[in-house]
């Protein structure tokens, strides 16, 4: 991609978390659940901005994951940034209080299939 | 001095000091900050920011309720991106430690998310960055707020320069101030044109190039016969010019004492002709003229000029203005005839998902789709039409079916008016628009189901040649004259005969003084037009007979190329009127 210098500040990885602090984390410390996407079209605006919505909602550390790509879920646009389309599995991850109703909140948006119109 | 051509679109000539409108919609006044400053910025970029956010919920809420919750999902999701923290944080940083003003950081910030996702390689991730690019215009409308208002407070008479010139844009500018127009980009039927021809100045549009080469203040001369425009004309091209305002004046004048003529022909057939009016305030330049009555009443601009829905009480005041001026002439009121781009609010969002808004949802399919906001004009249009001789006109009609929705709709909106109690008109004489091939084609159905027909020449024109005017590659293929245009037209004439309903031609076409011989030996009998020419067409009028008519018509119908059939057209009204002719230098 063709950067210019003043792009510097959409250089840095996509999570917020530094690499330090990741380094400091176990798996262990997250709550994790695969779930498919069966949007038609992939992860677009309106399914990533209603996972941000609940990410938003919470104290707790809420992540997607796509293979080495992390994305911190209340930002919509990084979450687009994952580009996963149409059968990609993605990895949820939650840590911090009450990580596991905010796992499950997510998990049934996913089941729900984010209330999107059948394809 | 430079020279322009463009396409002539409002009659007159102008000389005034020029007022320039940017090229770029959202231009950015500047680009850094004092260090001072920045707290007092960042302040700004919030207040902006919540003011964005207001407006996306707005949108959403109107969106879900008119059109369903998969259009309120688009500025749901709007919503929340605007909010994104990280992206918000990054605008911040810019203005905080590099000294941006928000405009320029939102700008840098928005076009680099842009260009990610252009990026993607993902065809259908890629067009999102359309929604960025909405996003950042957003935003930037929002902080430049009352700046961007400046650029239209004038103070003193100018002509405007533009690139073209946008609905919202002209209605904010003080009318009394502005002597003509003259835009880069547009078309005969652009909305500078009609906006032009409302208020009666000159303008030239499709000029190509021009911003570059002015900053404001330079003298301008707009010449809205020819379609050239001047920058800083030298002293003989300035006298002469100073000349032709001078005898524009005069025709006007002469032009007045036509008022009470009686647009006979010379074998005693009453022509009807009557006015195209935009705004109530037109109505005026009507009966000034001695028109016969209002034959299209465009209400688009009540959906304009707000910058939201008017309510039923702003449509009744309007079509109550007009109703009592016109004294019982009748008024015709075409109902919505916008895009769904076009309607603010939550609407817009609509032509941004449609590929050719030419041959999408507009006109009284929006209308039929979203009911809420056709039964408030509706319900206007019936309380007005106790006022005065109203009758309801319904534009691009294409199917049957849609006639009968739409007649539908209107007797809905009797039944709960009479159950409201208010009163209202009940025979309200209900027609439609021919301005779709469809139409003309099956005309005689639909003349038995209406009470008449007004041809729109306008769209016909460009519905029956496939022509867009606006675009330059292929304008040249639009004219009235096309032979093919010339027999819809008898196809509508002759179906409304044999149903015996009255038929109007209402577009462009019947306010150019040369079609007029033509459509009235085609059968036409009332014209609506361009309220300046009202007399100019008087006059033509009373220099016609039926036979010499009947006869143009029929030579034309042997002709088989436009061309062919203008240059003939040109000949006979030289022949009708040299003097009108000579006037104008046809």
């Amino acid at each position: 991609m063709n950067w210019t210098t003043e792009s510097s500040l959409l250089q840095e990885p996509i999570s917020e978390i530094s690499a330090a602090d990741r380094a400091d984390m176990t798996p262990a410390d997250y709550l994790e659940q695969d779930v498919v996407v069966n949007v038609e079209h992939g992860m677009h605006m309106i399914p990533c901005s209603r996972i941000a919505l609940i990410a938003r909602d919470t104290t707790c550390e809420v992540r997607v994951v796509l293979n080495d790509q992390i994305a911190d879920a209340r930002n919509v646009l990084d979450l687009l940034m994952l580009k996963a389309e149409q059968g990609t599995t993605l990895k949820l991850q939650t840590c911090g209080d009450g990580a596991e109703q905010v796992l499950q909140n997510l998990v049934a948006l996913f089941e729900r299939n984010f209330e999107l119109p059948p394809h | 001095m430079i020279v322009k051509q463009g396409i002539p679109v409002s009659a007159g000539v102008v000389i005034a000091p020029a007022f320039v409108i940017g090229t770029e919609d959202y231009r950015i006044p500047q680009r850094f900050v004092t260090i001072d400053d920045v707290d007092q910025e960042l302040e700004r970029f919030q207040a902006g920011m919540k003011l964005v956010c207001d407006e996306l919920s707005e949108h959403e809420e109107l969106a879900s309720e008119q059109l369903g919750k998969q259009y309120g999902a688009i500025f749901a999701a709007h919503l929340q991106m605007v909010q994104d923290p990280k992206m918000i944080g990054e605008i911040t940083e810019l203005i905080r430690d590099k000294c941006y003003s928000p405009e320029y950081a939102t700008t840098k910030v928005l076009q680099q998310y842009a260009k990610l996702f252009q990026n993607l390689g993902n065809q259908y991730f890629a067009e999102r960055a359309a929604d960025i690019f909405d996003l950042e215009h957003r935003m930037l409308k929002h902080l430049l707020g009352e700046r961007r208002e400046d650029l239209l407070h004038l103070t003193q008479p100018v002509v405007i320069l533009a690139n073209n010139l946008t609905p919202s844009e002209t209605a904010n500018l003080d009318k009394k101030f502005v002597l003509g127009f003259a835009t880069e980009a547009g078309g005969r039927t652009s909305h500078t044109a009609i906006l032009a021809g409302a208020l009666e100045i000159p303008a030239v549009v499709g000029i190509g190039d021009v911003l570059s080469q002015v900053s404001g203040g330079e003298t301008i001369i707009i010449d809205g016969y020819t379609g050239e425009l001047i920058i800083d004309p030298d002293e003989k091209t300035l006298e002469r010019f100073e000349k032709v305002v001078h005898k524009h004046q005069q025709h006007i004048e002469r032009r007045k004492s036509y008022a009470d003529l009686v647009p006979e022909t010379r074998d005693h057939v009453r022509i009807q002709i009557m006015g195209n009016i935009e705004f109530p305030e037109e109505v005026d330049h009507c009966l000034e003229r001695g028109s016969d009555g209002v034959g299209l009443y465009r209400t688009e601009f009540l959906y304009l000029q707000e910058g939201k829905e008017p309510n039923e009480q702003v449509h009744y005041e309007a079509y109550k203005r007009v109703a009592e001026t016109m004294q019982g002439r009748p008024v015709v009121i075409r109902t919505l005839d916008l895009g769904a781009d076009k309607v603010p609010g939550a609407l817009e969002k609509l032509l941004f998902q449609t590929t050719n808004p030419m041959l999408g949802l507009r006109s009284i399919r929006l209308s039929l789709q979203n009911q809420p906001l056709f039964k408030t004009q509706l319900r206007a249009i019936l309380r007005a039409a106790l006022l005065g001789d109203i009758r309801i006109m319904f534009p691009l009609v294409s199917t049957l079916r849609e006639l009968r929705q739409a007649k539908m709709i209107l007797s809905d909106v009797m039944e709960d008016l009479e159950e409201e109690g208010i009163a209202f008109r009940r025979d309200v004489p209900v027609g439609m628009m021919v301005e779709v091939p469809s139409a003309a084609i099956l005309a005689e159905q639909f003349a038995r189901e209406v009470d008449f027909f007004s041809i729109g020449t306008n769209d016909l024109i460009q519905y029956t040649l496939a022509v867009d005017r606006a675009d330059p590659n292929v304008a040249n293929l639009y004219s009235a004259g096309d032979p093919a245009v010339i027999k819809m037209i008898q196809l509508v004439v002759d179906a409304a005969r044999r149903e015996n309903k009255p038929v109007t031609v209402c577009g462009q076409m019947s306010s150019e003084p040369r079609f007029l011989p033509v459509l009235i030996g085609l059968g036409i009998r009332q014209v609506s037009v361009t309220p300046a020419m009202i007399p100019e067409l008087k006059e033509v009028i009373r220099n016609l007979d039926i036979g010499t008519s009947e006869e143009i018509a029929r030579h034309v119908a042997s002709l088989d190329s436009a061309r062919d059939v203008e240059n003939y057209l040109r000949g006979e009204l030289h022949k009708l009127c040299p003097e009108y002719a000579e006037e104008f230098d046809f």
